[in-house]
């Protein structure tokens, strides 16, 4: 015993030599440190982009891809942090940002940038629509202009001679044509195990789904009818009775993907238990070719490109088919809209942060046109929420198909979000989406076990009951003329 | 293990067929519950070696087509940090510590976990020690209250207070700190004073008696006799207490994000790993974190399962 | 519990008095020093944090007055509890509140009396006991991720070995994660299967503790296994029931890692202590008044149950101790 003890005392004393000197290693110089989160995009384009500058500036540029920099980013900014700068998903920073922990922008704002001011830079519906101020300042860029939707196996539908439907019909149709096409992914496996290419493939993160319906959520409703239902006037913008289409685009979802009969057979478009299944096998059968589409968004490529075999597939994003009742331009023409995924999605400079003047420099640099693009090169696509003219000068190799069709899209589309910052919104009473509490029900309306009308009415019933306390709780918080 | 000592051997068993028939119907369903907590980890083992795409195209059951060690050297020897395609390599077990990369060894937060466990267990095994001892032995105002109080703390459970302890933390500048971790286990009253309360009451006092009279003082009985006594009874405490510490998670993950133990880091990992597809290098990195487990409980595991088998939760 | 109240009389202190009739400074010093560290880390970590926090849910947080940013606090007078209070009422707070309650559930109900039976036919010298005991602790010493990160794949639809057995019987595997409540009944099965062994090993030690006399006698008798085991076992391993019993109700309170690593942060398996936890150091501190007042109120809810709970188990089978 005594033995095992002196054991486990060497271990800790070994331990605690460790934390000595990692205490002592942890100051690194660095002149500018850049914390990400590290998801989809890969860190490539940080590396590539942090060359560069070094290259025209001398300034070395530590860069800290993070898994969790989302959560961690309320204690970085309250407690201090030697990050310079912080991009991620998911930042609440408006209340930080009065608390006085995030750096106001404006004069990053007004720096130079391509011949004009990095405002001039920014994609015009982010600046209008993307709330980057708060309380009369900026405190955040964009960092992406996301497009999600239905990403398709474009190898397939070539083989098959499927075109790319453009509107919902021919999308019923064409998952109608895919079942009955009956093909059989692995021949060789067990009679018991054989799977044939089903029209969707979907995850139990089923909020990907949203990229596609908030597309015709907005075909329907208009981006006019959207930002009023952001700014909350009343309860009644939720009424499913009334002028709310979130419901219909629901509809037409749950029409198509809830297992029914389509000339007396019954059809299931989805890969089996699809709402049970994580995101990432979900990803592989889609890649395998088990799937000819897949709800998913811009970080698609970049995320599966280790992973990807061109010979079976090759992505490529839809817009968004048309619906029935979609708005139409003066010509008759539906008007092509866009959800920013990520709307939300920021770049802070801490208060705390030591090199805030650096910081600055750098996201300027970054704004810059060619290094827009060589953020959207390393992420095979991606594009950040500034104002591009085309895609040349992007390395053949890196400039995809997909990078294509995400650049199509974002150009030929305007561009929503649902980001808002009401008080009501800002004080967690109420989401514009699904329930408070950020319950989406696809796979209940998939399965059959819950009704739209039934979500919805109740959830308009608490909003109704609840939206003079919460809006005088929250106006007590923000001020009532925010 | 008092329970194998039982002499039965020479009693002529005279209990009917049907108890043997349920006897052998336990031990099937034993096995098929044995088994299925084993079987798992072979699984992931096998798995362990494919490449993610044969994974994921299908080979699930059989042994890997292509045998790809790299899954494990790549996390026991580390990679370049970033490839071209943007996969960042996060595990080095006996690669660079320092830097970046070192909050995210395997073999770090094996380390931190090991330091952790044993410093917790043993500051709050010793402090509930010494406030069980005074409590249960010396007459003082107020010891009724105290012992209503750990009960109290005991039964009642006091839930919202953590972001105030978290509040609380940051006024220390403790939010991100191993001490933090170690000074909040390091409490006196909580569940393990209630037990030991329990064995220092039964314990006879006769030996401090014969001990004062020689001349022995307070703290030298306690520590000299009292202590050895309870000595079985501690160990079976501290065991069950440092497997709670082992696999916190939440305590960790809130206070000592900087330096992860293993069973929040590994989390990390994973979370870092799958986004990237690497499933199989996901399941290597786990039975790289399983080995030292396991060398480590089969180097303790007589003193573990004896201690808590003899000692146990004594209400 | 039982035995504390025995042998309270022979306290020492009596005793020794006879020995030194004078009050000991020694002594006070000696009690004074050993409760020291713990009084005060109690008043520190249970008494201001607690005190903080019943004060936080009268308070509420202003950052904008008038068009100026103050940035304070305010009393709120019951604000939050009201909140707090009617969100028990809402679809998603009746859902959390059930979720936890289940883990009460299957822990007191489930995981409990199979613990007890698997104990007592471990201690009926079971063929390969000794391996069997070794094998049902593994749970307790893997860390949670790779235990979830295992058990989902099992059953997984397209590649998991369970779905697979399914399918060989020609039967298409159930829906086990995606739908509510499918997914929570799966995470308390997690339960069940990776927290069994630890509670076999606690029983087990309270029978390993038994006097074996009374085992020969009604072996020698010819009593069945079941009177055995109810009749002798479970009353004289009471206590220890007892306790793993009301560390079982406290479990409505605790439980969050299961859900957060099985379904990773699907709120519909969302449990009281996963929406507390989440809140923690959360950007949006106007938030944590309300969330301090939902756990405050559950508590005090609470409290007359787990009272009552520990009466009524106390007197089922009193004064027995081994």
């Amino acid at each position: 015993m005594k033995k095992r003890i002196s054991v486990i005392c060497a271990l800790a004393f070994v331990f605690a030599l460790f934390c000595g000197t990692a205490v002592g290693c942890k100051s690194e110089s660095h002149e500018l440190k850049l914390t990400f989160y590290d998801g989809g995009y890969g860190s490539a384009w940080a590396y590539a982009l942090a060359a560069k500058y070094e290259e025209e500036t001398g300034v070395h540029i530590t860069v800290d891809p993070s898994k969790t920099v989302q959560a961690d980013a309320p204690n970085m900014l309250q407690n201090g942090t030697d990050s310079d700068i912080i991009m991620s998903h998911g930042i609440s920073w408006e209340l930080p940002a009065l608390q006085g922990r995030i750096e106001p922008l404006d004069d990053l704002y007004a720096m130079e940038c391509d011949g004009g001011t990095v405002a001039d830079r920014i994609v015009p519906e982010i600046i209008d629509n993307g709330k980057l101020k708060f309380d009369g300042k900026y405190y955040k860029l964009p960092w992406t202009n996301g497009v999600g939707g239905l990403v398709y196996n474009k190898k397939m539908f070539d083989e098959h001679g499927w075109e790319v439907p453009t509107t919902y019909e021919e999308l019923a149709t064409l998952c109608e044509t895919i079942e009955k096409a009956a093909i059989v992914v692995n021949p060789n496996a067990p009679q018991q195990s054989r799977r044939t290419v089903k029209p969707f493939a979907w995850s139990s993160e089923t909020y990907y789904w949203d990229y596609l319906v908030f597309d015709w959520w907005a075909q329907l409703q208009g981006i006019d009818g959207i930002n009023a239902i952001k700014n909350l006037e009343s309860a009644s913008v939720f009424d499913p009775d009334g002028t709310y289409k979130f419901t219909e685009a629901l509809k037409l979802w749950t029409d198509l993907i809830r297992p029914h009969e389509v000339n007396g057979i019954l059809r299931d478009y989805c890969i089996e238990d699809s709402s049970g299944r994580d995101y990432m096998s979900a990803q592989n059968d889609f890649i395998n070719g088990y799937a000819a589409m897949m709800p998913n968004a811009q970080w698609f490529e970049s995320e599966m490109r280790d992973n990807i075999d061109p010979e079976v597939c090759e992505l490529m994003m839809m817009s968004a088919p048309a619906v029935p009742g979609a708005k139409t331009d003066d010509n008759g023409n539906v008007i092509r809209v866009s959800y920013q995924v990520g709307g939300g999605d920021s770049i802070i400079i801490p208060a705390s942060a030591p090199n805030k003047d650096e910081a600055k420099r750098f996201l300027a640099f970054m704004m810059r046109e060619e290094n827009a693009k060589l953020f959207t090169e390393r992420t095979l696509g991606v594009m950040l929420g500034v104002k591009y003219d085309n895609l040349d000068g992007i390395a053949d190799r890196y400039l995809t198909k997909f990078a294509h069709s995400v650049f199509d899209i974002n150009k030929n589309s305007v561009k929503f979000n649902l980001y808002s910052q009401n008080n009501m919104v800002l004080n967690n009473k109420i989401t514009l989406e699904w329930a408070d509490t950020g319950i989406n029900e696809y796979a209940a309306l998939a399965a059959g076990t819950k009704e739209i009308k039934d979500i919805f009415d109740t959830r308009y019933k608490d909003i109704t009951a609840g939206f003079d306390t919460w809006k005088s709780e929250s106006d007590a918080i923000y001020g009532a003329d925010n | 293990m008092e329970n194998t000592v039982i002499k039965l051997k020479n009693v002529k068993i005279k209990r009917g067929k049907s108890q043997a028939v349920a006897m052998w119907i336990v031990f099937v369903i034993f096995v098929i519950y044995s088994v299925s907590l084993v079987f798992p980890f072979v699984w992931m083992f096998l798995n362990s070696f494919k490449p993610s795409t044969e994974f994921f195209q299908g080979n699930i059951w059989g042994l890997p087509q292509t045998w790809r060690f790299a899954n494990y050297s790549e996390i026991f020897l580390g990679k370049p940090v970033v490839t071209e395609s943007g996969s960042t390599i996060i595990t080095t077990v006996s690669g660079k510590l320092f830097g970046n990369t070192f909050k995210y060894s395997i073999f770090h937060m094996f380390i931190v976990s090991i330091a952790l466990t044993f410093l917790c267990t043993l500051s709050n095994i010793f402090f509930s020690a010494t406030s069980a001892y005074v409590v249960s032995k010396y007459k003082f105002a107020g010891r009724q209250a105290l012992y209503a109080l750990a009960i109290f703390l005991m039964i009642v459970p006091i839930a919202g207070t953590l972001p105030e302890q978290y509040q609380l933390m940051k006024t220390f500048g403790l939010t991100d700190s191993f001490f933090g971790v170690f000074l909040l286990s390091s409490a006196g009253f909580g569940m393990n004073f209630f037990l030991m309360y329990g064995f220092f009451k039964n314990i006879s006092w006769t030996y401090a008696e014969a001990a004062r009279v020689d001349g022995a003082g307070h703290a030298k009985v306690f520590f000299k006799i009292m202590l050895p006594f309870a000595m079985p009874a501690i160990i079976s405490l501290a065991v069950i207490y440092a497997i709670g510490i082992w696999n916190d998670y939440t305590t960790p993950s809130i206070y000592m994000k900087s330096m992860p133990t293993l069973a929040y880091g590994l989390f990390v990992i994973r979370g870092t790993l799958e986004a990237r597809g690497l499933y199989t290098q996901t399941f290597a990195a786990m039975i790289i974190a399983l080995v030292p487990i396991l060398a480590v409980f089969i180097a303790f595991s007589n003193t573990i399962m004896e201690n808590t088998v003899a000692g146990g939760l004594k209400g | 519990m039982t035995n504390t109240r025995i042998g309270v009389s022979g306290g020492g202190l009596v005793s020794l008095r006879k020995i030194k009739k004078r009050k000991d400074i020694f002594e006070t010093c000696f009690i004074i020093l050993m409760l020291a560290y713990p009084l005060l880390h109690f008043a520190v970590f249970w008494g201001v944090v607690n005190f903080n926090s019943i004060v936080r849910t009268f308070q509420r947080y202003v950052a904008i007055e008038n068009g100026v940013v103050v940035n304070k606090w305010v009393f709120a007078g019951l604000q939050n509890f009201r909140n707090a209070w009617n969100s028990f009422s809402t679809a998603d707070g009746k859902r959390i509140i059930i979720n936890s309650i289940g883990y009460m559930i299957v822990s007191n109900f489930i995981s409990l009396p199979l613990a007890i039976i698997s104990s007592y036919f471990l201690f009926k010298k079971m063929p390969l006991a000794k391996v069997f005991r070794v094998i049902f602790f593994l749970p307790s010493i893997i860390p949670i991720v790779v235990l979830a990160t295992v058990y989902r794949f099992q059953f997984d639809s397209q590649i998991g070995p369970i779905s697979s057995i399914f399918r060989l019987f020609g039967a298409s595997p159930p829906n086990w994660f995606g739908l509510y409540p499918n997914s929570q009944y799966m995470i308390y099965l997690y339960c069940i299967w990776a927290g069994l062994g630890y509670n076999v090993l606690l029983l087990s030690g309270a029978i390993g503790r038994l006097p074996e006399e009374l085992f020969e006698y009604s072996k020698l008798e010819g009593t069945p296994l079941m009177r055995e085991m109810f009749g002798i076992v479970i009353p004289l391993i009471w206590p220890t029931i007892t306790t793993t019993f009301l560390l079982g109700l406290t479990s409505v309170f605790g439980v969050m890692l299961q859900p957060m690593m099985i379904k990773q942060g699907d709120p519909m398996v969302f449990t009281i202590a996963l929406r507390i936890y989440n809140s923690v150091g959360a950007a949006n501190e106007a938030a944590r008044p309300e969330i301090i007042a939902y756990g405050l109120l559950l508590s005090v809810l609470a409290l007359p149950v787990i009272l009552l709970v520990r009466f009524i188990m106390e007197r089922i089978y009193s004064d027995v101790e081994f």
